[in-house]
């Protein structure tokens, strides 16, 4: 009788037993996997290709300091690795607010409380520059739907990521964030709302 | 949000089948109600319509390509920390190992240029109190520092000490005790320089060693008895030698005396 086929969670697995024996080649293996999906969350958090290299640089650092202690018995890997991703963002997050906050002592101080780098005039700017008749493209909505991500706060921003962008069924983000699963559908929904409404005010002050 | 029921399924209902109804996973039945109730509800509908549009946006959004570089960095940044991950943890190393890690990792940071160069000028500025006290590291070395040899050290220091301290107690009873005997022999000297006559004098001394001792003056015999009585712990030793001392005085004072009386 035939091997049955390793499946992808415990092939991961079986990677990460290999990289806690030592194996170099499996380290590298696991991070090929996963480099692209954890930098797409980081920027998609950040807003700032820099921000996420830097930031997925750091999660993976740390992936390695503490592979020993991840349990394959209580949850999948990348679950876990997203996990660590999730948290050094909510500390990106508040060490950047710190550092906004105290650079709004110098700067005049801006309405939004809870946006990124760019700002409603920034928006307006964008849009403005793009043809009338197009409206807008489709680098320039992505553009502007990252931009109004940014707009939602933290809680919200991370759920519609991991459930919009990075597929993630609500039991892993409920996992992966620590909350209830309802909690989970609760911020997807408020998220994606919110964010309908973001862009339609920006729809809204540019035509 | 208000439990409104609208078209036969409650808000209650309807949010909750919200995610799923905008994902479309709904089958043909629950999202005709679902729709019926979106149209009727005047909170409702505007929130589907919202969260619809918002997950049509996010949709649009492709993955990004990380930079090439980033796997490269990060296999660098790792295998700059350790050889492998597996070996990262403590629990793993032998206890030499991670001795040899712990000295490692309080050295390391002691090992910068800046407190490099502080230890230095400790280690100069020591070593230059050390030339100027006089002590020579050789004589450091040579330093038995056994238990018994630093016990003997001890013992033999202290009973230094008190011996110097016993030889100084004797040294100043002698000295207190000469000083008192020399202050008792002018009333010797006065006694026979009354026989020559010379009164004022003898009154002079009386009342200077009244003032000093404040004590009778007597003959020789009355003053060994008070020496006696006053310092009965006085060791024997010590009033012998006092005794010599003062006889020795005497004769020489009597030898003194013949003389003066010779070339009268």
């Amino acid at each position: 009788m035939p091997p049955t086929p390793l499946t992808e969670e415990q092939e991961q697995a079986s990677l990460v037993r290999r990289c806690v024996e030592g194996d170099g080649a499996a380290w590298g293996d696991l991070v090929r996997l996963h480099n692209r999906r954890v930098y797409n969350i980081c920027y998609r958090f950040t807003g700032s290709p820099d921000d996420a290299e830097d930031l997925a640089q750091e999660v993976f650092i740390k992936v390695y300091r503490t592979l020993k202690t991840y349990d394959s018995s209580k949850g999948a890997f990348t679950t876990w690795v997203t996990t660590v991703t999730r948290n050094l963002l909510v500390d990106h997050f508040r060490r950047s607010k710190q550092e906004r906050l105290t650079d709004s002592l110098d700067a005049p101080a801006s309405t939004d409380s809870d946006a990124g780098s760019t700002t409603r005039g920034d928006l307006i700017e964008d849009m403005a520059a793009v043809s009338p008749d197009r409206k807008v493209g489709r680098s320039d909505t992505q553009k502007l739907v990252q931009q109004a991500l940014q707009k939602l706060s933290p809680d919200l921003r991370e759920a519609v990521i991991l459930r919009d962008l990075q597929d993630m069924d609500y039991k892993e983000i409920a996992a992966a964030l620590h909350v209830p699963e309802g909690t989970v559908k609760s911020r997807i929904n408020r998220g994606r709302a919110e964010l309908s409404r973001l862009l339609q005010r920006t729809y809204k002050q540019v035509m | 949000m208000v439990d409104n029921t609208q078209s036969g399924m409650p808000c209650s209902e309807f949010d909750a089948l919200l995610l799923e109804a905008v994902e479309g996973k709904l089958n043909p039945e629950q999202m005709q109600r679902f729709r019926s109730h979106a149209d009727s509800c005047g909170v409702c509908g505007p929130l589907f319509a919202d969260a619809r549009s918002g997950f049509t946006w996010l949709q649009s959004l492709a993955e990004v390509e990380p930079p090439a570089s980033l796997v490269h960095n990060i296999l660098a940044a790792t295998s700059e920390r350790d050889a492998a991950p597996g070996k990262v943890s403590a629990a793993d190393l032998s206890f030499t190992d991670r001795l040899r890690a712990g000295i490692a990792s309080l050295v390391t940071p002691l090992m910068q240029p800046r407190l490099a160069g502080t230890f230095a000028m400790a280690f100069f500025s020591l070593s230059l109190l050390m030339n100027v006290a006089g002590i020579k590291v050789s004589d450091i070395r040579k330093l038995d520092l056994r238990p018994s040899a630093i016990r003997n050290s001890y013992y033999s220091a202290s009973s230094r000490v008190v011996k110097y301290y016993e030889n100084l107690r004797i040294v100043y009873e002698f000295q207190t005790k000469a000083r008192e005997i020399k202050e008792a022999m002018p009333a010797k000297e006065d006694e026979r320089k009354d026989k020559d006559g010379s009164k004022p004098e003898r009154k002079q001394n009386q009342k200077r060693d009244e003032n000093i001792s404040n004590r009778p003056n007597s003959n020789e015999r009355d003053n060994a008895k008070r020496y006696k009585r006053e310092n009965a712990g006085v060791t024997l030793v010590v009033y012998n030698s006092a005794l010599y001392q003062h006889s020795f005085k005497r004769a020489t004072y009597t030898r003194a005396t013949r003389n003066d009386r010779r070339t009268a």
